[in-house]
C-alpha cells in the first residue's frame, strides 16, 4: 500500500501540484437488522478506495474512486491538478497552508475480538437476544428493532510533505427501538451503545438491563401527555446538555465557518458569550471517546481544545487552510467520513465542564419548568445561532419535583441568549457517541456534559 | 458490468443458490463547492460495486463489494452464501421478480447535465458569488454548490431478468449570509433537476439573497394556537421525516408506523390526493423499473383523505401474498429498502397563494424548518424550530420571525389542511404546493 500511495503523491506533483494528500482505506462492514425474533437484513461486504486532494496554483481540488488500478490513478492524478489550476483561475484568494511537522506513525487502537474476523453467528445472536429481552419486559411492546453495525477500517494517510500515518479503528455499535402500543396509543424509544473497540466490548456489556430500560421508558411514554409551549425553566440531562453543546456552540467554533463570517461567533475571540458557569471543549484526546482520534485527516497531531473558558471565548477547531487564515496553529480539526470524501473542520468529542450543583438542588428550586432527557438529534442555522435538538425523553417539573411524563419535545433557542442563560451546572458527567453531519459527511462524534439548567427557554410542545 | 453480474449469478447457481440477484451501479459525481465568498474546492467521485443477493436453503443471503475482480466476486458469492445459511430460511421469501415488461420514462438522462464541464460549473459558480455580492451590500457570505450526476443502474437475476437504465441530474444551492445592525440572518436556495439547463443560477441567488434579507427585521412574536401556512420545502422537510417512512410496508408490518391499520381509513382532510409517480417526467426518483427490476407504475396513495396503498418491494408484498408496487430502493451495499419514488399531492381544494395567506388572521408562513430529521417516523410527532418564518395579520405578511417552534403531530396536521397552494413546485422528489393548515401550536 505505501507503494501506491507515494505513486499517487508523485503524479499529482509531477502534474503541477504544490502539496498533495491521499488516503487510502479498506473498511470492512457488518450490518445486521433484528425485528422481534427474525433477522430482517445482514449486509456485509467491503469497501475500498483512495481519496486524493491536491492543491495547485493556490486551488483545492479533490477526487475519488473505489478502484485502485495503477491506470486510473494516473488518470485520476492528472485530472485532479487540471480541475484545481481551472478553479484557480476563478478563484478570489489562493489558498495557503500553515506549517506542520511531518509525522510517521502506526497507531491501531486495539481490539481483541476484531469486528472482521468475529463469527456473523455470534453477532447474530447479540442481536436476537437483545429483542428477546426487550420484547419479554412488557406485552405492550409490539416491535423491537435491532441494528448491530461494525466496521474494522484500515487507512493510510499520506502526505507529498513526507507524513505516512496508518490508523487501524475498529468501532461497534448497537441500537434498538422499541415500539409500544395500548388502547390506540403508540409511543417509541431508543437508544445506541457504541465501542472504539472490537466484540470484546460485548463481554462486559449487560444486554438485559439495557434492552430492559429502553422498554421501559416506551411503556411509560404510553401515558405521556402533551407538552406545554413556551418559556420554561428546563434542565437539560448530560446526554442534551452535550447536543446543545455540539450543536449550539461547537458548530459555530469551526474554522470555516469563522473563515466564511457565516458563524455568529466570528470575530468574538476573547469576548464573554456566555455566563460564567459555561466552560466548554472539544477534544479529541478523550480516553475512548467516540470522537478521539490521534491524527486528523491532513494528518495533524490532534488536541484537547478549549473554546469556552468561563464564558469567555477562546478557541476555534481549526485544519491547515483555516488556521493559516486566521493566523492560529492548527489543532487537527480536518476530518473526512471516508475516502470517498475530501477533510472538512469538524469537532471531535465535544462537552461542556461539570460545576458544582447536585441535580436535586436544581430541580428543587423549579415551580414549573421541564426536565429534558436524551437527544434523537438536533440541528443549528450557525449564521443566526438559531438551534433545536429534540429530548428522547421528557418531564414535567412543578413545584420543585419531577412529575408526569411528556410526549416529544423539543428545545429552541438563541446560542448568545442561551450560554447566558444557564443558571446552574452540575457536579456529573457522561460521554455520549453520535453521528454528526455536516457538508454531506456523517463522522463518529462524542457529546456530554453535566446537567444543566436553562432559564427563559422555548419549548416546543404541542399544548 | 452486466457481464460481471452475470458471472455472480452464474456462480451464485454453482455453489447451490436456488436463486440470485445481482445489483450493480456506477456514478460520477461532480461538484464544485463555493464557501466564504470563492471556490472552496472542486470535487469528483467515481464510485461502483456491486450487491449480491441469494437464496439458499430456503434462506436470503446478501453481500457486496466494490472490488470487481474475479476473486473478489468470488468471495463475495460464497460470503452471500454463509450470512443465507447463518440466517436461516424464511418463512415469508418465495422469488426474486419476474422479468416484465418495462415502461418508458421521458426525461432522466441528459446529454446537457453530463456533458456540462466542470470549467463551466467553476465559472458559474464564481459568478454566483460575485451576483450574490452585488445584489445587496448587506451580504457578507456566500456558500453553496454545483453538482453534476451520471450513474447507470443493472439488475439481473437468474429468473432471467437482465435490465439497465442510465440517468442524470444536477442541482445548485446557495446559502447567503447577510449582517445589518448587529444582526445576521441566513437564505438558503435549492434546485434539483434532471436537466441542467433548466436550473437558473442567478435566480436562485436572487432569491435566497432576498430571503437573507428579508429576516434582517425579525421581531419576536408571542406564541399560541394559529394557523399556519407550510411552504412546499417545509413540507418536504416534513413529509420526508414523518410520512415517507411511516407509509412503507416494512414499518407497517412490523408496526413501527403511525399508519398502522390506517388502510381505507381517513388520514388527512378530505381534498388532499398523494399519488407515487416514478413515470414523472424529469422526476428525480424517476425511473422505469425499481432496484429489483419491478416495472414502475403510479400509485394512488391517498385519494380524498384517505389512505388507499403502502409501499412495498417483493418481500413484503409476498408476505401479504399480493403484488410489489414496486419501491425497492438501494445503493450497491445494501438489500432493498423501500422508499417512495416522486410523491405528489394535490387538491380539490386548491388556491392561489395570495389568497391562502388572505386567509390568515394571525398565523405564520413557515418556509425552513430546524431539526426535521429528529421527527418521530414511529409515532409522528415532531417539535421543531421555525428557520424562516414570517408573521401574518389579517391577511397581510408583517415581518420575519425571531425565534418560533412548531410542535405537533402530521396526522393531526394532515387532519387540519384546509387548503392547498397553487404555487406547485418540484423539491427533490416531492411536488406541492403551500399547505394552509388551521389550529397549529407555535411556541415562542
Amino acid at each position: 500500500m505505501n507503494d501506491l500511495v507515494e505513486y499517487i503523491l508523485d503524479r499529482a506533483i509531477s502534474y503541477g501540484a504544490s502539496y498533495a494528500d491521499v488516503r487510502i482505506e479498506q473498511i470492512y462492514t457488518t450490518q445486521i437488522v433484528v425485528t422481534n425474533d427474525r433477522i430482517e437484513r445482514v449486509n456485509v461486504g467491503v469497501r475500498r478506495g483512495m481519496g486524493l486532494r491536491v492543491l495547485a496554483d493556490g486551488a483545492y481540488s479533490f477526487v475519488s474512486a473505489n478502484s485502485l488500478d495503477r491506470d486510473l490513478l494516473d488518470r485520476l492524478a492528472r485530472s485532479c491538478v487540471k480541475s484545481a489550476k481551472l478553479s484557480s483561475l476563478f478563484k478570489r484568494e489562493k489558498i495557503q497552508l500553515a506549517e506542520v511537522k511531518c509525522v510517521r506513525d502506526d497507531v491501531v487502537v486495539p481490539s481483541t475480538e476484531k469486528p472482521h474476523v468475529v463469527d456473523l453467528d455470534f453477532k447474530k445472536n447479540i442481536a436476537l437476544e437483545v429483542s428477546k429481552f426487550a420484547r419479554a419486559f412488557d406485552s405492550r411492546i409490539v416491535n423491537s428493532t435491532v441494528r448491530l453495525l461494525d466496521e474494522y477500517r484500515e487507512k493510510i494517510i499520506a502526505t507529498s510533505e513526507g507524513t505516512l500515518i496508518r490508523y487501524v479503528t475498529p468501532r461497534t455499535r448497537i441500537f434498538l427501538i422499541v415500539t409500544a402500543f395500548e388502547a390506540g396509543r403508540i409511543s417509541s424509544h431508543m437508544d445506541g451503545e457504541s465501542f472504539v473497540s472490537g466484540y470484546e466490548a460485548y463481554r462486559k456489556f449487560d444486554l438485559e438491563g439495557w434492552a430492559k430500560r429502553i422498554s421501559e421508558k416506551a411503556v411509560k411514554m404510553l401515558k405521556a401527555e402533551p407538552a406545554p409551549s413556551g418559556r420554561f425553566t428546563v434542565i437539560a440531562d448530560p446526554d442534551l446538555t452535550g447536543v446543545f453543546t455540539h450543536e449550539a456552540v461547537g458548530h459555530a467554533c469551526e474554522g470555516d465557518g469563522i473563515v466564511a463570517k457565516e458563524s455568529i461567533l466570528t470575530n468574538m475571540l476573547g469576548e464573554r458569550i456566555g455566563s460564567e458557569l459555561v466552560t466548554i471543549y472539544d477534544d479529541s484526546t478523550y480516553p475512548n471517546g467516540w470522537g478521539s482520534l490521534k491524527y486528523d485527516d491532513e494528518g495533524v497531531p490532534t488536541e484537547k481544545r478549549l473554546l469556552i473558558d468561563e464564558g469567555i471565548l477562546v478557541g476555534y477547531i481549526n485544519d491547515r487552510y483555516t488556521a493559516f487564515k486566521l493566523g492560529m496553529k492548527p489543532n487537527g480539526g480536518a476530518r473526512a467520513q471516508d475516502y470517498m470524501h475530501p477533510p472538512i473542520v469538524r469537532m471531535s468529542n465535544t462537552y461542556m465542564a461539570p460545576g458544582d450543583w447536585s441535580f436535586e438542588e436544581m430541580v428543587s428550586e423549579i415551580k414549573y419548568g421541564v426536565y429534558l432527557l436524551g437527544s434523537r438529534g438536533g440541528q443549528v442555522d450557525t449564521a443566526k445561532g438559531t438551534f433545536q435538538f429534540n429530548a428522547k425523553e421528557a418531564y414535567l417539573i412543578e413545584n420543585g419535583e419531577i412529575t408526569k411524563p411528556l410526549l416529544d419535545v423539543s428545545l429552541s433557542g438563541l446560542t448568545l441568549e442561551t450560554l447566558k442563560n444557564i443558571d446552574a451546572v452540575g457536579k456529573d458527567f457522561k460521554l455520549r457517541s453520535g453521528t454528526c453531519g455536516k457538508g454531506g459527511q456523517g463522522v463518529p462524534a462524542g457529546t456530554g456534559g453535566p446537567h444543566v439548567r436553562i432559564v427563559n427557554a422555548v419549548v416546543g410542545g404541542r399544548r | 458490468m452486466m457481464d460481471v453480474l452475470n458471472k455472480a449469478i452464474k456462480l451464485g447457481l454453482k455453489y447451490g443458490a436456488s436463486q440470485v440477484e445481482a445489483y450493480g451501479s456506477s456514478s460520477l459525481n461532480r461538484i464544485v463547492e463555493i464557501e466564504g465568498n470563492d471556490i472552496k474546492t472542486v470535487r469528483e467521485r467515481m464510485s461502483r460495486g456491486i450487491g449480491i443477493r441469494l437464496i439458499y436453503s430456503g434462506g436470503i443471503g446478501f453481500a457486496y463489494t466494490e472490488n470487481l475482480s474475479e476473486e473478489s466476486i468470488d468471495y463475495t458469492v460464497k460470503k452471500a452464501i454463509s450470512v443465507a445459511k447463518i440466517r436461516g430460511p424464511d418463512p415469508y421469501f418465495k422469488s426474486f421478480p419476474e422479468p416484465k415488461p418495462i415502461p418508458r420514462v421521458e426525461g432522466i438522462y441528459f446529454n446537457s447535465t453530463v456533458e456540462f464541464e466542470l470549467d463551466e460549473a467553476i465559472k458559474v459558480a464564481r459568478n454566483m458569488v460575485e451576483k450574490a455580492l452585488e445584489e445587496d451590500p448587506r451580504v457578507k457570505s456566500v456558500a453553496g454548490n454545483i453538482s453534476l450526476s451520471a450513474g447507470e443502474v443493472y439488475i439481473a437475476n437468474s429468473l432471467g431478468m437482465e435490465f439497465n437504465y442510465r440517468s442524470a441530474s444536477a442541482s445548485a444551492s446557495v446559502f447567503i449570509v447577510s449582517k445589518d445592525k448587529g444582526l445576521s440572518a441566513s437564505g438558503f436556495e435549492l434546485k434539483h433537476e434532471r436537466d441542467v439547463r433548466k436550473i437558473d443560477f442567478d435566480s436562485l441567488c436572487r432569491k435566497a439573497v432576498k430571503r437573507s434579507i428579508d429576516q434582517l427585521n425579525s421581531k419576536r412574536i408571542t406564541g399560541g394556537r394559529m394557523w399556519v401556512v407550510l411552504n412546499p420545502i417545509a413540507v418536504m422537510l416534513l413529509f420526508s421525516n414523518t410520512f415517507n417512512g411511516a407509509v412503507t410496508a416494512d414499518n407497517v408490518q412490523e408496526k413501527r408506523s403511525f399508519l398502522v391499520n390506517k388502510l381505507e381509513k381517513e388520514i388527512a382532510f378530505r381534498g388532499l390526493n398523494i399519488i407515487d409517480d416514478p413515470l414523472m417526467p424529469e422526476g428525480i426518483n424517476s425511473r422505469p423499473f425499481d432496484a429489483e427490476g419491478v416495472a414502475s407504475r403510479r400509485l394512488t396513495v391517498v385519494e380524498n383523505g384517505i389512505l388507499k396503498s403502502y409501499l412495498y418491494d417483493t418481500y413484503r408484498a409476498q408476505r401479504e401474498g399480493i403484488e410489489s408496487t414496486g419501491h425497492a430502493s438501494r445503493g450497491y451495499s445494501s438489500e432493498p429498502s423501500i422508499s417512495p419514488s416522486n410523491l405528489i399531492i394535490n387538491s380539490t381544494y386548491e388556491k392561489s397563494y395570495e389568497d391562502l395567506i388572505s386567509e390568515v388572521d394571525r398565523g405564520l408562513i413557515i418556509r425552513w424548518i430546524i431539526g426535521a430529521h429528529t421527527a418521530n417516523i414511529i409515532t409522528g410527532e415532531f417539535s421543531v424550530a421555525v428557520g424562516e418564518g414570517y408573521y401574518v395579520e389579517n391577511g397581510e405578511i408583517k415581518y420575519s420571525v425571531r425565534q418560533a417552534m412548531l410542535g405537533g403531530n402530521i396526522l393531526d396536521l394532515l387532519a387540519k389542511i384546509v387548503a392547498l397552494g397553487r404555487d406547485r413546485e418540484k423539491i427533490g422528489n416531492l411536488v406541492t404546493g403551500s399547505m394552509l393548515i388551521r389550529d397549529q401550536v407555535i411556541s415562542a
